[in-house]
């Protein structure tokens, strides 16, 4: 297990290696110079050159990456060029309100998603099934950015049932704090504001696992060990959940996981309809105004994420299927 | 029995004395009760499209910035409801020693934190703040020298030749306390504003919400609005339903196929304002020129073949002025005896023709996403007109920050979309100088004869006579074309029916004023 998890780490350090060459290559070839929009239409090439200057951007692009390497090395990502402050610590700072939404949204699509997608493989060719289906191609095809208006107007602005954006003053975690106190108020604003963007970011989700599910119960219910399973007598019930769903989890489990990066990246544009402040729309600003060391910092942070995340399912496996071990 | 009526009045007595009363209570203002105030509006929240860099008043050269920065410190001199350039902080302004300005202070007015605003809290805003070559708006007060103390209420800018447009440049220039500054570096600066405007800093989380507070001893006179809050809300559809859910009280830049759901609804109404902000397409004309373009009656030709007035009303539900000239009727300069120049394609033809390209030309269109109002479909709208008349043009759609670093190295296409608005000074020097004068970064035409006469203007003190001067220059503009002149268009916000704020021609935001209904 020691061995498993040092090569992991090591695997790490190559991936946020070439996510930090890519992602520095991609920005500073992209056209648009971050300074001109900085500094406005009055500034003189003067004030540009010397703020260039500030930022090492007149400098080579090779001396550019190896400085940024060797700073990210000690935990520093540059300062950002439009808000003068250090980019990781912005990224940070953001970091925990994306991640409110993107929890928020694996727990509503993965057992909506899971239940709906073993109704449809024990019900197939059944109306369940067909509206699984629908459901799902509805979730996978429609743009977000579409979905989110439709339930701003639906429940924030005709039925006014909803807030249609922004986040209370209190994080998550100081409203459920004050819950305990006895006061759920902060808490039930917070999660009424969560609820639009979190349903609207899970929706993609939500179709891919349903169908992955009902394609995978499909394939575990055809095995010879439920048949057996049944032959014994067991109730359905158990049969379902302690046998099949076990087993047909794990590919489920390995696409959430890969999945998480997308919903990561779905929450930009969930974050620009609602205006959630997380570091989704940090990213967003951050790549129109070409402040690169934001975008770097952004990226690597998530690629890092992306790995733990990918970890830790790696580890779930083995509670799913005590055969595998590393 | 039948009741009596007192005499010709038609009324009876018990009536003539209930009359006669109430008459006597309004016309002698006699107090029945306690004097009912304009109501308080506890919390008011205003969404703009974007988040502020800084809070820092000097440091940015942002809109969003300068809305906010309205709210939290106070000029010199700004503008009222009606765009008139009026004294602030100053009590009155002139012009001294044939190119001076001289300020008298208002006496009495304190910052936020009780330090009082004087002499010495000007001079050091412009020559340390604002003169400094960290800020990005240094270049507005590089023709001001120093600012002389005559006394702890009076100032002399002391510049090195007339500059006519100090006033309006001023309206963006907030009056920081020098103590305050020198006590913080920049980095608290950026976060923690003082001023002496009706609101005061509370807090600010960046993208999500900046909080100001009522300035109990504003000086000129707290406003209602209790609690103020800017929001950052970069999707339009997102603040016309936050306006119709009632969640905002002012929502920023609606965009015109939006105006129908904000004017149709009970809770909320659309109000817009005709500015300064001139949407034109830019013809480039320095060097590599295309030959067509070069000829004048090809750029008459083009101002012909578009039909301005179609675009106005079906891409913007005709709120927005046609202009034969670069700047619109707000602005000090404009030449009202211009006529835009009429929708004829006939007429395009032929000057086509006599200029020598009878089957037309084909040249690139550069539009960036974001540059005006419905930028794309006006854009589309054009070149459809002018393949009327023969001109092939082809639409290059560009991302912003793309666009204007090619604008600024002057690497656009033949012809790019522009919207200007002049700085929000409405002096027509500052829409000829940055765009016509030899060597400035946007000038694509200038001819000795143009130069001559903005640095004229720019040296005319007598306000008449530079009027003048700027009329004749746009008179040679309408006539050289150097653009396809388009229109000024629309400001338009929504707000909540139950308060009273209306669009400005400025594009700011003062709230101090705003009252319940």
């Amino acid at each position: 297990m020691h061995a498993y998890i040092l090569k992991r780490c090591g695997q790490l350090i190559i991936v946020l290696i070439a996510a930090s060459i890519f992602i520095f290559s991609m920005i500073h070839l992209a056209p648009g110079d971050p300074i001109v929009v900085l500094l406005g239409e009055r500034a003189t090439a003067e004030q540009m050159q010397r703020m260039r200057q500030a930022f090492g951007l007149d400098q080579p692009l090779h001396v550019q990456y190896l400085k940024f390497l060797g700073n990210c090395l000690q935990g520093n990502f540059g300062i950002s060029i439009r808000h003068g402050v250090p980019s990781g610590r912005l990224v940070l700072e953001r970091l925990p309100i994306t991640l409110e939404l993107v929890f928020a949204s694996m727990l509503i699509a993965i057992p909506f998603a899971i239940f709906t997608g073993v109704i449809a493989s024990i019900r197939q060719n059944s109306w369940w099934d067909f509206s699984a289906s629908f459901f799902s191609l509805f979730g996978v095809s429609m743009p977000s950015f579409w979905i989110g208006i439709v339930l701003i107007i639906v429940f924030g602005v005709v039925l006014e049932w909803l807030p249609v954006m922004g986040r209370p003053e209190w994080s998550l975690w100081s409203a459920a704090g004050i819950a305990l106190t006895g006061n759920w108020e902060p808490l039930g604003t917070f999660l009424r504001h969560l609820f639009l963007p979190a349903l609207t970011n899970s929706l993609w989700m939500m179709g891919m696992v349903t169908r992955l599910t009902r394609t995978s119960m499909l394939d575990v219910l055809k095995e010879e060990y439920v048949r057996t399973a049944r032959g014994k007598g067991l109730r359905e019930q158990w049969v379902i959940t302690k046998h099949a769903l076990r087993n047909a989890l794990i590919p489920v489990l390995t696409v959430v996981a890969i999945q998480f990066g997308s919903v990561l990246g779905g929450a930009v544009i969930t974050e620009t309809v609602f205006a959630w402040p997380g570091m989704g729309r940090l990213l967003v600003d951050s790549v129109y105004n070409r402040d690169y060391p934001v975008v770097q910092a952004a990226v690597i942070i998530c690629a890092f994420l992306f790995a733990v995340v990918n970890l830790i399912v790696d580890f779930l496996y083995t509670l799913l299927d005590p055969r595998i071990k590393y | 029995m039948k009741r009596q009526r007192a005499g010709h009045l038609g009324l009876n007595r018990r009536d003539f004395l209930k009359v006669a009363s109430g008459s006597a209570v309004t016309l002698l203002g006699i107090s029945l009760g306690p004097r009912r105030a304009s109501a308080e509006i506890p919390v008011f929240t205003a969404a703009q499209q974007s988040d502020l860099r800084t809070l820092d008043p000097h440091m940015h050269a942002d809109r969003v910035n300068h809305i906010v920065d309205d709210n939290i410190h106070d000029p010199l001199v700004r503008r009222d409801a009606k765009n008139n350039l009026i004294p602030w902080l100053a009590e009155k302004y002139e012009v001294v020693n044939g190119k001076d300005w001289k300020f008298t202070l208002r006496k009495g007015v304190k910052f936020h934190n009780g330090n009082p605003f004087d002499a010495k809290a000007v001079k050091f805003t412009i020559e340390k703040r604002l003169k400094s070559a960290k800020s990005p708006r240094s270049g507005d007060y590089k023709l001001v020298n120093e600012v002389k103390i005559l006394d702890s209420h009076t100032v002399v800018f002391v510049c090195e030749k007339p500059y006519m447009t100090l006033p309006n440049v001023l309206y963006f220039a907030p009056i920081v306390d020098e103590q305050y500054c020198a006590a913080h570096d920049d980095e608290f600066l950026a976060k923690n504003p003082m001023g002496t405007g009706p609101f005061r800093f509370v807090e600010w989380v960046k993208d999500d919400r900046l909080v100001l507070e009522r300035n109990e001893a504003y000086w000129a006179g707290k406003p209602d609005i209790k609690r103020l809050v800017f929001k950052p809300v970069p999707e339009a559809a997102t603040r016309v339903s936050g306006l119709l859910a009632g969640q905002l009280n002012l929502a920023t830049y609606i965009p015109p196929q939006l105006w129908k759901s904000v004017e149709q609804s009970q809770r909320v109404r659309l109000s817009t304002s005709i500015g300064g902000r001139m949407v034109v397409a830019v013809f480039h004309l320095d060097k590599d020129v295309p030959k067509p373009l070069a000829d004048v009656r090809v750029r008459q030709a083009l101002n012909y073949a578009v039909n301005k007035q179609s675009i106005v009303d079906n891409l913007l539900a005709g709120k927005a002025e046609i202009i034969g000239q670069p700047a619109g009727p707000a602005v000090f300069g404009f030449n009202p005896a211009i006529r835009p120049y009429p929708f004829d394609p006939a007429k395009a033809k032929l000057l086509l023709k006599e200029a020598g390209y009878p089957d037309g030309f084909a040249i690139k269109f550069d539009v960036a996403k974001g540059m005006a109002l419905n930028d794309i479909q006006v854009c589309e709208a054009i070149v459809a007109q002018l393949k009327e008349v023969g001109v092939t043009t082809e639409l290059v759609v560009n991302e912003w920050t793309d666009f204007m670093s090619r604008l600024g190295d002057r690497k656009t296409n033949a012809l790019h979309l522009l919207s200007w608005g002049g700085f929000s000074s409405f002096d027509a020097i500052t829409y000829l100088k940055p765009l016509f004068f030899t060597g400035d970064k946007y000038a694509f035409y200038s001819t000795p004869e143009t130069d001559k006469l903005i640095l004229e203007a720019e040296g005319e003190i007598n306000q008449e006579k530079r009027k003048s001067i700027l009329q004749r220059t746009m008179n040679i503009m309408h006539t050289q074309c150097p653009m396809i002149f388009l229109h000024v268009q629309s400001n338009a916000y929504g707000v909540s029916r139950s308060c009273t704020w209306e669009a400005r021609p400025d594009e700011m935001i003062p709230l101090a004023d705003v009252k319940s209904v």
